[in-house]
C-alpha cells in the first residue's frame, strides 16, 4: 500500500513538473538588450521593457575595446505610422558608454531607435528595431 | 558503441570489469528481465530524439532563391541568391550577364571582374561569439567571361537573420538586402511532436510493463501516460493549423536575428498593419551636358519622417524599377543599386539634349507596389556633340529590330475596355523571362503630337507596365530562370487604357541574353456612347 502511494506521488510530482515547465513564465521583464554594429563600431543598445526608461548605447571598436566619440544620438521612430520623435543626444557615462534620459515614447508599438555615432571616421549610424510592450 | 581514444578493447583472458561483474549476478537473480530497464531507456532516448528531428526536416523549404536586376554603373546584371539550406552553410550567388549595354557603353561591359562581399546586419539579443554584424563575413572575386552567361561563385553565411550582399566592380557597387531563414516549427507542432513521441515510448514501456511485471497495476502508470500525451498530441495537431502566422521578418516587419529564429516567441506588434509611408523621390545627375555618361543619384525618403528609406523589398526581381523617357521617345528600364541608406545610382548615357521624364516603381517592407514620378525630371543641356533623335515608331505592323523581325498586333484599342497588344519577336520560341515575365510593356500617354515625348510624358496621366507572365509548370517548385530560352514567340500584353489619345508603348523581352525594346505608338478611340 505504501509502494502504491509512492507511485502515486512520483507520477504527481512527474506531472507537475512537466506543468510548470510548460507555464514558466519566459523572457522575465529586463530589459530588452540588442547587438549589432556597424564598419567601424560593436554596438550594444539596452532598452528598458516599458520604453519610458532610459537607453544606454555601448560602444566598442571591432576587437571589443570601449570608443569614446564625440557625440550619440538616439532617434526614435515608428515607421509604420510615420512617425518620428526629437533625436535625443546620449550623455557619456563612462568609458564607451552612452545613456539617453528621457525617452518618453508616446505609445508601444514597433520602434525603431537609430544611433547615430560621431567619431574620427565620419558618422555610423546602427538601427535597431525594437518592439515596445505596454 | 563508439570508443573514446585511449579505450583498451577488452580481449579475451582479461580481467572482468566491475560492471559485467555486477551485470552477471542481476543475470542470475532476476533472470533476463533485467535487460528491459536500459533496454527501454535506450529505445525511448531514441524515439525522443529522432522524434523531435522532424519539426525539422518535414517543413517547406524554409528559403527560395532571390533573384535581383542590378544596373551596375550601366551594365545590366542579374544575381541570383540560392536558398540556403543550412546555417552555417554555403550561400551560392550567380551573376548573370547579359550581350551589351542597357543604359550606354562603358568601359568593360562585356567581362570584369566583381567582387562580391557579405555583411549581416541585424541586431540580436545573444552575445553569440560571431562576428560583429555590419563587418565583412565572407568575400569573393567573381570573374565575368566576355560571353553573356551565368558566373557563379560560393559564400559562407554563419548565421540566420539579415544579411547584405554587396556587388562591386571597382567603380560602382551595389548592395543587396535579403533574409537567411532558420528552420522554425510553430508551438502546436512542437507539442504535437513532443506528445506523440512520448506516447510511443510509454506504449512501449506499458507493453513491457505488461508482460514482465508481476503487479497488476503497474502496467496502467504507463498507459495513462500515454493516454495523456496521446491527448497533448492530438491537441497539438489539431492547432496547429489555427495557430496565427507570426508576421514575416524582412517581409512584413524589420528583420532581426531574434524574430528569423524565434518568430513565434518574438513579441509582434499589436496592429496587423504593416505598411508604411509612401515615398519622395529626389533626382540628381552628375552630369548635365548631352552626350556624357551621367550617375543618376535617387534620395527615397519617407514621406512621414522624411528620413532616408532603407526597407524596400525585392518586388519583380529588383529593388527599384527605373523608367527613364528621354526627349524624343527612348525608354530606359533600370534597376538602380543600393549605395546607401534611401541612396540609389544608376549609369546612364545621355545621348540627346532635352527633358527626360523619370518614375519608379518600388515597394516598401510591409507590402504595396508604389509608382513615384519625378516631379521635376531632369533637364539636359546641349553638348559639343549631338546624337539623333529616335525616329517616331509606327503603329501596329511588322517591322524589324536589331536585326529580327517583331510583329505587332492589337484588338481594337478602345478606352476604358480591355485592350490585348500582341508582340511576336523571330519566329521560334526562344525568349527568356527577364524579371520573372516573358515580357514587359511600359505604356506612357495620352500625349500631345507636338510636344517633344520627354517632356510630354513629365506631364502624362498614365505611366503602366504591363506584365505577360511565364507559365510555370504545374506542380514546379520554382520558376524557369533567365536561362531557360523557351517561350514566346509571341508576349501578350492586356491593359485598360483609361482615356482616349495617342499612347507611346514599349514592349520589352530577352532574346540571346540581350534585351529588345519594341516602341510604337498607339492611338485609342473614345468608347462607343462617349462624347
Amino acid at each position: 500500500m505504501r509502494r502504491r502511494g509512492a507511485w502515486a506521488a512520483v507520477c504527481v510530482a512527474v506531472l507537475a513538473g512537466a506543468a510548470l515547465w510548460l507555464l514558466w513564465p519566459r523572457g522575465g521583464s529586463g530589459p530588452t538588450v540588442l547587438r549589432s554594429g556597424t564598419e567601424h563600431y560593436r554596438v550594444r543598445l539596452t532598452v528598458e521593457r516599458s520604453g519610458t526608461g532610459p537607453v544606454t548605447v555601448d560602444v566598442a571598436d571591432l576587437r571589443g575595446r570601449p570608443v569614446t566619440l564625440r557625440g550619440v544620438t538616439v532617434e526614435p521612430v515608428m515607421t509604420n505610422m510615420g512617425h518620428a520623435l526629437e533625436p535625443v543626444p546620449a550623455v557619456a557615462q563612462g568609458p564607451g558608454r552612452y545613456r539617453a534620459e528621457r525617452l518618453a515614447l508616446p505609445m508601444g508599438g514597433a520602434w525603431a531607435f537609430t544611433v547615430l555615432m560621431d567619431g574620427p571616421g565620419g558618422t555610423d549610424r546602427v538601427t535597431f528595431p525594437v518592439l515596445v510592450t505596454g | 558503441m563508439s570508443l573514446k581514444r585511449g579505450t583498451r578493447i577488452p580481449l579475451p583472458g582479461d580481467e572482468i570489469p566491475v560492471v559485467s561483474r555486477l551485470a552477471s549476478a542481476a543475470m542470475r537473480t532476476y533472470g533476463h528481465r533485467v535487460l528491459f530497464i536500459p533496454a527501454f531507456v535506450v529505445l525511448l532516448a531514441t524515439v525522443l530524439v529522432v522524434g523531435q528531428r522532424p519539426a525539422l526536416a518535414d517543413g517547406a523549404p524554409t528559403g527560395q532563391d532571390v533573384h535581383v536586376a542590378q544596373t551596375l554603373g550601366t551594365r545590366e546584371l542579374s544575381v541570383i541568391l540560392r536558398r540556403v539550406d543550412e546555417v552555417p552553410g554555403p550561400l551560392r550567388v550567380e551573376v548573370l550577364t547579359h550581350a551589351g549595354a542597357t543604359s550606354g557603353t562603358g568601359p568593360g561591359v562585356g567581362g570584369g571582374r566583381l567582387t562580391l562581399r557579405l555583411v549581416p546586419t541585424g541586431a540580436g539579443g545573444a552575445d553569440d561569439g560571431l562576428p560583429a554584424a555590419g563587418t565583412v563575413v565572407s568575400q569573393a572575386e567573381l570573374v565575368l567571361g566576355a560571353t553573356p552567361g551565368v558566373y557563379g561563385t560560393t559564400l559562407r553565411v554563419d548565421r540566420p537573420g539579415p544579411w547584405e550582399l554587396t556587388v562591386d566592380d571597382g567603380r560602382d557597387s551595389g548592395r543587396i538586402p535579403f533574409v537567411v531563414p532558420a528552420p522554425v516549427s510553430s508551438p502546436p507542432d512542437t507539442v504535437a511532436y513532443a506528445g506523440f513521441s512520448v506516447a510511443g515510448g510509454l506504449l512501449l514501456l506499458a507493453l513491457g510493463t505488461a508482460v514482465w511485471s508481476r503487479r497488476w497495476w503497474l502496467p496502467l502508470v504507463p498507459a495513462c501516460g500515454m493516454v495523456a500525451a496521446l491527448a497533448t498530441g492530438v491537441t497539438g495537431a489539431a492547432l496547429s493549423p489555427l495557430t496565427p502566422q507570426p508576421p514575416l521578418p524582412g517581409q512584413q516587419v524589420d528583420a532581426t536575428v531574434d524574430n528569423v529564429v524565434s518568430p513565434y516567441t518574438a513579441a509582434r506588434p499589436v496592429n496587423a498593419d504593416y505598411s508604411r509611408p509612401p515615398v519622395n523621390m529626389l533626382v540628381r545627375a552628375s552630369e548635365t551636358t548631352s552626350g556624357r555618361l551621367a550617375d543618376l543619384d535617387l534620395l527615397l525618403t519617407d514621406g512621414s519622417t522624411g528620413r532616408p528609406v532603407e526597407d524596400l523589398l525585392v518586388h519583380d526581381d529588383a529593388l527599384v524599377h527605373l523608367l527613364v523617357v528621354s526627349p524624343s521617345g527612348r525608354l530606359w528600364h533600370l534597376h538602380p543599386v543600393m549605395a546607401g541608406p534611401g541612396r540609389y545610382r544608376v549609369g546612364l548615357a545621355l545621348a540627346e539634349p532635352g527633358h527626360y521624364a523619370i518614375s519608379a516603381e518600388l515597394a516598401r517592407r510591409g507590402g504595396g507596389v508604389q509608382l513615384v514620378r519625378s516631379a521635376s525630371g531632369l533637364d539636359v543641356g546641349p553638348g559639343a556633340t549631338p546624337v539623333a533623335a529616335a525616329p517616331q515608331p509606327g503603329g501596329p505592323g511588322p517591322r524589324e529590330i536589331d536585326g529580327v523581325r517583331v510583329d505587332l498586333a492589337v484588338t481594337a484599342p478602345s478606352a476604358g475596355a480591355a485592350t490585348t497588344v500582341t508582340v511576336k519577336v523571330g519566329e521560334r520560341a526562344d525568349l527568356q523571362p527577364w524579371l520573372g515575365m516573358v515580357g514587359h510593356l511600359i505604356v506612357v500617354g495620352p500625349l500631345p503630337d507636338s510636344t517633344p515625348v520627354g517632356a510630354a510624358a513629365q506631364t502624362a496621366p498614365v505611366w503602366g507596365h504591363v506584365h505577360a507572365m511565364a507559365p510555370r509548370p504545374r506542380g514546379a517548385a520554382s520558376r524557369p530562370d533567365e536561362t531557360v530560352a523557351m517561350f514566346g514567340p509571341e508576349a501578350r500584353f492586356t491593359h485598360t487604357f483609361p482615356e482616349p489619345g495617342r499612347y507611346r508603348l514599349w514592349a520589352q523581352v530577352e532574346r540571346g541574353y540581350a534585351l529588345v525594346t519594341v516602341p510604337a505608338v498607339l492611338d485609342v478611340t473614345a468608347q462607343e456612347g462617349d462624347s
